[in-house]
């Protein structure tokens, strides 16, 4: 009876043990299906003309978050580098836009930084994303997309490329 | 996991188990054990099993406690007591203490009004009960979240304690602070630069600009240096406060402050992007403990707060207040009423360590309307002209002159003209019309080589703008002789605490601006002593556009309000005044600009002057040598409700001399009397 209920407990355990790797792989593959433009309330945090954009140089609009949860989601999971990626993309379009059609420039280079991306490979990221940037311009919609639209078509061009084409120099994920 | 800690949770495991077979042993399906060889081993490994699966799938940190606590700490609270630490400079330092006078004997209070920065509740005002209680927690064994221990917490206070103390064989818990080993760059902060971001007319709390921290990464770790981290300290405002209440709680202290981190393209986004603010940043030469010793302290205050002063207690004061902690010398004097953030680079450009400066390098960070000046200031004219045509019609880029460039001529002008509509477009809130331009330019510079402008985006190139530490002091005692031909001769007395008017050099602000608060002018003459003027606030600019190019610049506008004598005829006749003014200015020359204002005023009645009114005024403004500018100014002044009408203003002054410390400066001016000045200004 002793060495069955022993038995009983060791199996529970080595149970419980081998399903550990499971709960792991779901919290990976709960941030590899994150998007964060939807997920992690980036829009909220990249701010264009507010009222008083003007007046909030000298005041506190970020208090350090580095990660906006929604919809249930870990702090972990929404500052994990997608999310770093997408709030880059979303804060500094501006200049990824100009910078990607003049092939060059020290957003882009920081932004395959985040990516992990190797530095001898950055240019032929560069020249390849700006290759395809160059033929979503022509969309006649490009101009009437809000700011967020235009950062987030931006980002899954480059996650594309990030983790296909370059998949070996940018360590995706 | 130290042995005392696992013998205690294995103990606790097994305690478990064994209960359960005792329940057996009472009717349950686990008999107690019978202390028989085998069922004790087995019961053994199957509690050391479930003491294993548990430590595996905590999340805690089951770190050392060797012993209690108190033991360790009360043997250093005595060292502490013996040698007067908590008096010492460093850590009424780091507590942000102050007396509430000079008198060491009086009362401490923290600025710190959070209370759980502090680890003792009578933290906040006795820096010994502080210093005991946080060298207490130090030996607290850490529980589930370790980042809360104090160790992580206070890393500042935990290394100056490690250093001032003798430790000896004293061995608090080893805890790991993953937060902030991971904002630190696990220690590879190499060096800090302090950012000036110039001032901005159009927010009253952005006047005198702002002041930033930034923790420069070594650049094998963190190659680019716009995803360094950097710290702000600024008011925390609701969303939609109305402006009175905002002016009036920042004035006296309705706000909280707080520090807060981000990464530095944040920062650059929102005063050279959305701003079109410069910024510079100053790099310091600080040794790598230095560094370490202040980015463990930002550590501290981030999240924690203070009350809110825009006048004093505001950004400048309180990145003075921090550097100070390595630099040992004041960054901004203590007893003015207000802190200027230009004063404090100021002062750094003056340090010296070891023999060498302690700044080590400034740079210009251009704000996107510098970059469009620059480059624009580049181009040749035939580059200019084409660059305006675009500008006005997109279909330009089919016309023949902008064909006919070569590609290098191209890729500039189109460079050119996305930092103008990027310009524009944050300048007037994205209108469409603006936003489709720049994509014709942009799909256009798709399909040129992909190359650099031949116009460098080199910073040092940046259209002249100068640091801040380089601009006149903020401020003025004027002194001189007058003749007035109403009142005879005297002299006048001219005082002003900031900040700086439009005949002064324009370096380290914007351009043709003036802005002046607190200016006193008193003049004797005719054997009496009498006010001449007391602006309270004076604040213009000329907004002078510095390309041709559609929406660069705009209207030059003036806001004042204070006292002043209704003329130069009279003595004890003061009016208190409000004015608001706008115009256009121009630019004649490279050299001189001219300018066009309808000022409109309200003000009390003096004798038979009116109580509304406008002047309209027309003037010169610029340098025609290097080391004197000067200002003429002809106006016309009516009254809604006057029955003297009709007076004329004639004003003409002139700075000579460049030096930000002294100038001297001759006028001329005409209302109802005439008068002649000569002074020297000095700037402090």
């Amino acid at each position: 009876m002793m060495k069955k209920m022993n038995g009983i407990i060791s199996a529970i355990l080595l149970c419980l043990l081998a399903a550990m790797p499971t709960i792991s792989s779901a919290a990976e593959q709960e941030a590899k299906d994150l998007n964060p433009w939807t997920d992690c309330g980036i829009g909220a945090m990249i701010f264009d003309n507010t009222k008083w954009a003007a007046a909030i140089s000298n005041v506190i609009w970020d208090l350090g978050t580095t990660a906006v949860t929604s919809a249930g989601l870990s702090k972990q999971t929404c500052s994990g580098k997608n999310a770093k990626v997408a709030m880059f993309i979303g804060t500094t379009y501006a200049n990824l836009e100009d910078e990607t059609v003049k092939g060059d420039g020290q957003h882009l280079h920081a932004m395959l930084n985040i990516m992990n991306c190797d530095s001898a490979a950055h240019e032929n990221i560069i020249g390849s994303v700006r290759s395809e940037f160059g033929q979503s311009l022509r969309d006649e919609t490009y101009a009437s997309k809000s700011s967020l639209e235009k950062a987030e078509g931006y980002y899954n061009l480059v996650q594309a490329k990030v983790s296909g084409q370059y998949a070996h120099q940018c360590h995706a994920i | 996991m130290g042995m005392a800690a696992w013998q205690q949770f294995n103990s606790r495991i097994t305690s478990v188990s064994l209960g359960l077979r005792h329940e057996a042993n009472t009717g349950s399906r686990f008999p107690y054990p019978r202390h028989q060889g085998s069922d004790m081993r087995s019961n053994f490994i199957v509690a050391q099993a479930l003491a294993i699966f548990f430590a595996l799938i905590s999340h805690s940190n089951i770190t050392t406690a060797l012993t209690e606590p108190s033991a360790e700490a009360d043997a250093l609270v005595h060292q502490a007591q013996a040698t007067k630490l908590a008096q010492h400079p460093y850590w009424m330092a780091l507590m942000h203490y102050r007396r509430t006078a000079p008198d060491r004997n009086t009362a401490l209070n923290s600025e710190i009004i959070s209370p759980d920065f502090f680890l003792s509740p009578y933290g906040a005002t006795d820096s010994g009960s502080e210093l005991e209680a946080t060298l207490a927690a130090f030996f607290k064994t850490p529980g589930n979240d370790p980042d809360n221990h104090a160790q992580c917490r206070f890393p500042a206070r935990y290394k100056w304690l490690r250093k001032s103390l003798d430790w000896g064989g004293l061995r608090p818990p080893s805890v790991a602070c993953k937060q902030f080993d991971d904002w630190s760059m696990h220690g590879h902060f190499d060096s800090l630069s302090l950012v000036f971001a110039s001032g901005y007319l159009s927010n009253p709390a952005s006047f005198y600009g702002h002041l930033l921290l930034k923790f420069n990464t070594d650049r094998k770790v963190l190659a680019a240096d716009i995803l360094d981290e950097s710290i702000n300290f600024g008011a925390i405002v609701p969303s939609n406060e109305n402006g009175v209440v905002y002016v009036l709680k920042g004035l006296f202290g309705g706000y909280d402050a707080s520090y807060s981190n981000t990464r530095f393209y944040r920062q650059n986004h929102l005063y050279a992007e959305n701003e079109l603010r410069d910024m510079w940043e100053y790099e310091l030469a600080l040794s790598k403990d230095e560094v370490d010793q202040i980015s463990a302290h930002s550590w501290e205050l981030l999240h924690t707060r203070f009350r809110y002063f825009f006048l004093k207690e505001n950004c400048a004061y309180q990145m003075a207040e921090l550097l100070e902690l390595v630099i040992g010398q004041p960054l901004l004097p203590r007893d003015l009423p207000w802190s200027l953030p230009a004063t404090v680079f100021d002062r750094l450009a003056t340090l010296q360590r070891n023999g060498a400066p302690l700044v080590r390098k400034v740079r210009l960070i251009p704000s996107r309307l510098n970059s469009l000046h620059t480059k624009y200031a580049a181009l040749n004219s035939t580059q200019k002209l084409i660059t305006n045509e675009l500008a006005h019609d997109t279909s330009n880029l089919k016309s023949t002159p902008y064909i006919q460039l070569v590609e290098a001529e191209k890729i500039s002008v189109l460079d050119t003209l996305l930092d103008y509509y990027e310009f524009r477009i944050v300048a007037e809130q994205g209108k469409p019309d603006l936003k489709k331009a720049k994509q014709e330019f942009l799909i256009e510079r798709a399909a040129l080589a992909s190359q650099s402008s031949l116009t460098s985006d080199n910073p040092s190139r940046a259209s002249a703008t100068s640091p801040p530490h380089e601009g006149s002091r903020p401020g003025m005692i004027r002194l001189g002789l007058l003749h007035n031909s109403h009142l005879g001769t005297g002299t006048e007395l001219h005082l002003r605490p900031v900040y700086y008017d439009l005949l002064q050099p324009d370096v380290g602000h914007i351009a043709n601006s003036n802005l002046t608060m607190f200016d006193f002018r008193m003049i004797y003459a005719n054997s009496r002593l009498s006010l001449r003027s007391l602006e309270l606030v004076n604040i213009e600019t000329l907004n002078v556009a510095r390309t041709p190019l559609p929406g660069d610049g705009g209207p030059a506008w003036k806001v004042k309000f204070g006292f002043a004598t209704q003329n130069l005829a009279c003595e004890n006749c003061m009016t208190f005044n409000i004015t608001g003014g706008i115009g256009k200015a121009t630019p004649i020359t490279s050299k001189i600009t001219g300018y066009a204002m309808l000022d409109l005023s309200a003000q009390t009645k003096y004798q038979d002057s009116g109580t509304a009114g406008a002047v309209a005024r027309v003037g010169l403004i610029g340098s025609p040598v290097d080391g004197w500018k000067s200002n003429f100014t002809l106006g016309q002044r009516v009254y809604s409700n006057d029955t003297i009408s009709n007076r004329h203003s004639i004003r003409w002054e002139n700075r000579l001399g460049n030096h930000r410390d002294w100038d001297i400066r001759i006028s001329y001016e005409e209302q109802v009397a005439r008068e002649y000045q000569v002074t020297v200004s000095t700037y402090w």
